[in-house]
Order: C-alpha cells, then structure tokens, then sequence
C-alpha cells in the first residue's frame, strides 16, 4: 500500500515538491492510543438515526488523502458516528469536538449513508488546542441515488496542533454531495476529498475557505472523479496568505472513460498579503472521454486595486474596503454556515487575521 | 427516417512519404551501441576535441549513471540505451556548398525543401544528417555584421572557443536530469549563433535535423547568443525516417537573450513515431528581453518537451506558443517552464493539443514567481481538443507563488467541438460538415499563424483534416 499522503493522481516534477504531502505537515510519528471506537452519543434530529456498525461497502469510498491514512483512521478510530439518512431531515446534525491537553489526540470516523430521496446536513465543528495536539477525521458518505449530502466542516483549532481531514463520498444517480470547509486553524492543516460521481447525472459542489498566517501550512488534495454519465462536478477555492505561511492546492478534474456528457469546474483564487508567503495551486484535469467540458482557472495575487480605489470613492476606509472584499470571496462558505453565531466567529477570525497583518506590515 | 448513426471526424494522418524515404546506411564511422566510458572517449577523440570537454563529458556519464529515469511523465521502460548508437558519423565533413555535400545526403535535404528554402527565405542554414553537420552556410551580407553561424565543434576549437566554454551546459547543467547528463556525456552536432550587440538579422536562420540510421541517439546542442539589443529568429526543424526500433532525440538548446535583446525559436517537430524525444531547452533573459518559442509537436512515439525561460532581468519576456498532435502510438508530454526572478516580468503561455486515435497529450507547465519578482505578470491558457474516446488528454500545471506583488492567472478547457458554435455557424449558413471543418481548422489557427509561412503550410499538411459527418 502506498503510504504517502494526499498525493497527486498522476505525478509531475519532484523538485516542485506537490506530489504529495507537505513534509512539514506529516503526522506525528509516535503511538498512538488503540482506537476505542466509541459510538457517538449526542442527539440526532428526526430523520436521521445511528448505526451500530459500518454499512457494507461504505469502508471501500476511498477519500483524498490515500488509502493508508483512510485505513489508519478507520481502524484506529476513538470514536465512531455511523449516521444513517432516511427522508428529510429536519435539522443538521452538529458534532463539535474539543481538543485540549487532557485529550491531545481525536481520531473519529465518520460514515454517513443516506438513503435514496434523503436529504441531510452534517456540521463537523474541530476547536481547541494542545501541545503536540491532532484531529483526524474520517468521512465517507455513501449517497444513494436522489439523496442529498451536505456536509460543513469547520477547523477553527489553535497553532499548536494538526489537522487531517479526509472525506470520501459515493454519489449515486442523480444524487448530489455538498462539501463545505472552513481552516483557519491548525499549525499545519491536510485535506483531502475525493468525489466519487458513479450514478448517472450525480452532482458534487465543493466550496473552501481558509485564512493563514504565522508559520500555518496548508494542503489540500481534492478530486472529482467523473465515472457515470452527465455528472457534474464543481470545486471553488477561496483563500488568504499571510505571514509566512504556506500552502498547496492539488485540485483534480478527472474524467474517467464512460462519463459522456458531464461537467467540471474548478476555480481557486488567492490572495496574497504578506512577500513571505508561499502558494503553491496544481489544478489537474484528466481526460479519458471525448464528450465531457471541463475547465478550470486560477487567479493569484494581490487586492485589486482599482476594485479598492472602488470602494474608498463610495466612503470605505481602505481597512474596510478590504475586509470587503476578503469577506465577499468567503461567502460562498459562510452563505451555507446557518448558525449564526458560528459564521460570526469566522468573520471575527477574519477581522483579526487581516488587523493583525496591516500592523506587522 | 433519419440514420442517426454518425460517423466521426477523420483527422488524418499527413502524407509521410519524404519523412519516411529510408537512405542506404552508409556511415563512415559508426559506434557500438550503449554508453561506456570507452565510447565517450572514443566520441572525444573522434573529434579531436580539447581536453576538458573530454572530462566534461566522463564527468556527465557518471552523472547520468547516477540519475534515476524520471518517476513522472511516460514511461521509458521500453528505451534501452544498451541497444542505442550514440554516434553515427556520416561519410562526409562540413561543407559550405550543397554542391560538395555527398548526392544521396544532399537528395535527403531537397526532398525535405532545405536548399530550397534557404534561397528563398533563410539567411542561413545549418543540416545535421546523424551525429554531424554536413552543411553550413550563412549569407554573407549577414555575416558581414559580425553574426557567427556555425556548427559548434568549429566553434569549440575556433576563436569563440573561450565563449563556448563560458556557456556550454551553463544553463542546463548535466545534473539537472538524467537525459541532460546523457547529452553532456554523448553531443555531437548541433549548431552556434553569435548575434552582436545591436544587431538585427531580419530573415531568419534555420538548423535542420536529419536521424537515418536506425536505432540511433542524435544529440545536438544548439548554442545561441543573442547580444545586447540584437534580434534573431531561429527555426529549428527535425525528422527520420521510421523505423522498427527505438531512435532517441536527446539535445539541447541553450538561448542567451542579451539585455534588450529578442530572440524567436521556432520548432517543427515531426520525428518518426518510433523516437524517443527527450530534448531539453532553457533560455536565459536578461533585463528588457524577449524569448518567442514557438512549438509545433507531432511526430515521436514519446516526447518530453517543457521549454524553460529564466527571466533574469527586469521587464525581461517570454511568450510561448505550442501544439501538440497526438495520434495513434504516441504520447507526447509537452509543456513549459518559467521562473520569475526579477521585478516587473511578464510570461504568456497559450498551448493547445488534439488527441486522437488514442494517442495520449499532456499538458505540464510550472510557473514559478520569487520573492524578487514584484509586479510580474503571467498568463497561462491551454484548451485540448478530444477527437474520440480511445485517446487521454491531460493537464497538470503547477503554480508556485512566492510573491505578494504579482498577478497571476491560469485558465484550461478541455472538451469536444461546441454543439452551441455549430448551431451559430449553420444559422449563417454554412453547412454541418462545413461549420465543424472550421472549427476544428480554426482551433489550431492561433499556432499556425505565428509560423512562417512554409512552416505555416507544413503544419497544416501534418494536421489534414478531412471532414466527414460530424463529431460526437
């Protein structure tokens, strides 16, 4: 098995140092407690219920990040919460889990199966912080045909911690999967999705948003892989660098052989605020099918200035005109965040990452 | 009723016919295939060359020993150096006049429309027939302006023999992969331009590469340096005939731009599609410069091709503009590199590939921007065209950032013919076949009229195409 983590699907120069994981971000490499596999115990709305056991195949969705860190969570799991979606739901599911020095370590494995017609929310909510302190969660979602998935995650963990994110999801005909991701936390954070489009006109709609700054290191590996006809993947990236941070976005478009008539677009932008920062944007599409469109752009840089100039003319101080334009590329993200006093938290995150960058600067 | 069995667009196959005329083998010294010491000695001392070159090149076969085949791109598995000839000396020296150039050589080069050309429209020529140049010439109102335009082992032991030691695998130094490392170990051939300071060659020079011998390596290098101020386009063409073993293409091609200065590189490939290309090229662009690279890739079975622009200086340039034509047996990995670093440079790639008949196009770029490159700008566009569902077109583009002071944008498309293109095109009357013949035609169209035109002609008879029925 190949133990490298969030790697390229097919490999380019080694000296660009993006086939695989940050080296910088790799887990911690010592013991870990055997996982417990706990059950999650919080309330469910109506609609959704627990299962006692991993449905069948649900283990095989494989996510982003590879096979040997899906396995390493999956068995090694401390907590499990296997949701099954039957019907509407009538509320999201939020599970927020706290890091701290008593509990430095949260492995969990999610699965979530939703039925076919279902429709459900899911809100993973990562805070906290320790010494050495590691999140990893497992997601794989099996979405039956018409179903619908939304999955929210939401990393807002303190600097002295790692994340890794791996979600997996299987759409079946003419179901659709929603992720949306928020990180902000984390001295490094990894993710990885990969979208498995099976069943005829299956849909998968990704949208992320991540602020760094200080030494933070991000990476990310998000795959849509067109397998069933007139499937439609689109994968939208929204972020901010400061201080000395870093970060890598491997996005892929791959149209297998058999996947006539579908869609993909991917689109990143990046804003770069401080000369210290690195970005690193590798958008993939492959293509083994002659009737498909897919397409994808990337924009890297600096405010744009006439965009500034814009809004100072309309009476914004220079401070806000940016926050404006900084919260406007999150909205995407923060649209689909229905709590409010948690997308409130993200905007104040935001303010004070882009305060504290005009005094360092 | 209507039969609604359609019947797919034909792009053909261009009439190889000159490519593919097989000259007897007839060489004058022809080496033991494989790559030992004793052969790269015995390359040296073939060509009575100065003795760092001949530790230059033992230095670059250990290198090349060392170097592990690259983990990404195609595979190589099937190439087996053991098995490649790495020198083939023809039975004739350098020549000033075609007249003097041995008659079955010289029937190659007419039938290819190089004599031909360099009266009409070239200020100089240069022909390689395996491992040496056979031909040489530069009109002598050009050379009355100081350039040089010469094979480079004249000019290895000639008065600019300082000059080439000064740059010679500089910019691409045998360490930097293992086929560089094969090319400093093995070169033969290959060409030398010196442009002076202000200088501007109005026509344009062309080196012409000719592989007849089977299961042959040519590896070329191709030195040009373009003063402060001065002008040059260079064409580069090559080709051999095909053969039923593995041919090998490794050269290499160092462009010094001068501050200024613009220099334009043009490249028909069409190497049989039993050749191995894995040519490496990197310019050097020094403040206010300009490198063009023009790229037109159809022939080899497997091609690594990614022209690199260092942009050194400020406001330096590159522009690159390339298609790839990928067809039955091939897989043609082509792309390019830029490295920023310095303020205020712009780069422009803009690339497009047809696959068809399951051949297999990759699309692999790197832009890399520095801390130093504030206010750079660059663009990236590549759209692929899929004729079937045998063939693979890929893409997989890096950008590395390090600059807060620098715009950046990328845009790809992959895709067949536009459904909603056609509609508009019959709607003004022009015929279903018709409109999808321009479409496609004018899909490549952007590449073909950067071209001179002859090269615009061939290109254009490399992608024939025929239309019939309709696509999808």
């Amino acid at each position: 098995m190949n133990t490298q983590i969030n790697r390229l699907p097919v490999p380019t120069w080694n000296r660009t140092g993006v086939n695989w994981l940050d080296q910088k971000a790799l887990p911690p490499d010592r013991e870990y407690l055997q996982g417990r596999h706990l059950p999650y115990d919080g309330i469910l709305p109506h609609g959704i219920t627990l299962m006692d056991h991993l449905p069948a195949g649900v283990a095989e969705i494989k996510s982003g990040m590879g096979e040997w860190l899906d396995e390493f969570i999956r068995k090694g799991a401390d907590k499990t919460c296997y949701l099954l979606g039957e019907g509407i739901a009538s509320e999201p599911v939020i599970i927020t889990q706290n890091l701290d020095p008593a509990q430095p370590v949260i492995r969990t494995h999610y699965a979530i199966k939703a039925k076919p017609g279902s429709n459900l929310t899911v809100v993973q909510i990562n805070r906290g912080d320790a010494k050495d302190g590691v999140v990893e969660n497992l997601t794989q979602i099996d979405a039956q045909a018409d179903s619908f998935v939304r999955l929210i995650s939401i990393q807002l963990l303190g600097k002295n911690s790692q994340s890794f994110d791996a979600v997996g999801a299987r759409i079946g005909k003419g179901a659709k999967v929603e992720l949306i991701r928020a990180v902000f936390g984390g001295k490094t954070a990894a993710c990885g999705s990969m979208a498995h489009l099976e069943g005829q006109g299956g849909g998968y709609q990704q949208d992320t948003a991540y602020f760094t700054d200080e030494d933070q290191i991000f990476d990310f590996n998000d795959i849509a892989s067109h397998i069933g006809r007139e499937t439609v993947s689109e994968m939208h990236t929204a972020g901010v660098l400061s201080g000395r941070s870093s970060k890598i976005l491997r996005g892929t478009i791959d149209f297998k052989a058999g996947s006539a008539h579908s869609v993909g677009h991917e689109n990143e932008t990046v804003l770069l605020l401080s000369p210290r920062a690195r970005n690193r944007t590798v958008p993939l599409i492959l293509c083994g099918e002659e009737a498909v469109e897919g397409q994808h752009a990337a924009t890297l840089g600096r405010f744009d200035e006439k965009q500034l100039y814009y809004l100072c003319s309309r009476g914004l101080s220079l401070m806000e005109a940016k926050r404006m334009l900084v919260e406007a590329r999150f909205m995407p993200v923060l649209n689909k965040i229905t709590q409010d006093d948690l997308r409130q938290e993200i905007l104040t995150i935001i303010e004070r990452r882009l305060d504290e960058h005009e005094i360092n600067s | 009723m209507k039969d609604f069995k359609q019947e797919k667009t034909r792009v053909d196959q261009a009439d190889r016919t000159i490519y593919n005329v097989k000259d007897r083998l007839d060489p004058a010294f022809l080496m033991d295939s494989g790559i030992t010491p004793e052969i790269v000695n015995q390359i040296s001392k073939e060509k009575n060359e100065p003795e760092w070159m001949r530790l230059f090149r033992l230095k670059s076969l250990k290198l090349y020993n060392e170097i592990p085949l690259p983990t990404w791109g195609p595979s190589l598995d099937e190439l087996n150096m053991d098995q490649i000839v790495t020198y083939v000396r023809p039975k004739s020296t350098m020549k000033a006049k075609w007249s003097d150039v041995p008659d079955d050589i010289k029937e190659t080069f007419e039938r290819l429309g190089i004599p031909k050309a360099e009266r009409k429209s070239l200020a100089g020529v240069g022909a390689q027939y395996d491992s040496e140049v056979v031909y040489h010439n530069v009109r002598a109102e050009v050379a009355s302006k100081g350039v040089v335009y010469t094979d480079i082992e004249s000019a290895l032991t000639g008065p600019y023999s300082e000059m080439i030691r000064k740059h010679f695998m500089k910019l691409v130094p045998p360490s930097d992969h293992k086929f560089a490392a094969l090319h400093g170990a093995v070169w033969s051939g290959g060409s030398f331009v010196y442009v002076p300071a202000g200088v501007t060659v109005e026509i344009p020079l062309q080196s012409y590469f000719r592989l007849n011998a089977p299961g042959a390596g040519q590896f070329e290098h191709t030195l040009i340096i373009v003063e402060e101020g001065a002008y040059l386009h260079f064409i580069e063409g090559c080709s051999a005939p095909r053969y039923y073993v593995a041919n090998l293409h490794a050269g290499c091609v160092e462009l010094y731009v001068g501050k200024n200065a613009r220099l334009r590189y043009s490249t028909i490939e069409n190497w049989s599609k039993n050749m191995y290309n894995l040519n490496t090229k990197r310019a050097s662009v020094e403040e206010g410069g300009t490198v063009e690279w023009i790229s037109g890739s159809f022939g080899s079975h497997i091609s690594y091709l990614y022209p690199m622009s260092i942009l050194k200086g400020k406001k330096a340039r590159m522009e690159f503009t390339g298609i790839t034509f990928a067809g039955e047996g091939q897989n043609l990995d082509t792309g390019a590199k830029v490295l920023h670093a310095a303020p205020d440079t712009t780069s422009h790639i803009s690339t497009k590939s047809i696959s068809r008949d399951g051949g297999n196009s990759t699309f692999r770029s790197v832009v890399t921007v520095t801390e130093k490159a504030e206010g750079s700008k660059s663009a990236v566009s590549c759209e692929s065209l899929m004729l079937d569902s045998i063939s693979r077109s890929d893409t997989i583009p890096v950008m590395d950032i390090s600059c807060n002071q620098a715009d950046i944008g990328h845009e790809a498309k992959i895709g067949r013919i536009s459904e909603s293109a056609i509609f508009y095109l019959m709607s003004r009357g022009l015929s279903e076949d018709d409109a999808r013949a321009l479409i496609v035609g004018g899909f490549a169209e952007p590449i073909a009229k950067e071209l001179p035109l002859e090269y615009a002609v061939e290109m254009n008879n490399l992608i024939h195409l025929e239309m019939k029925g309709s696509i999808g």
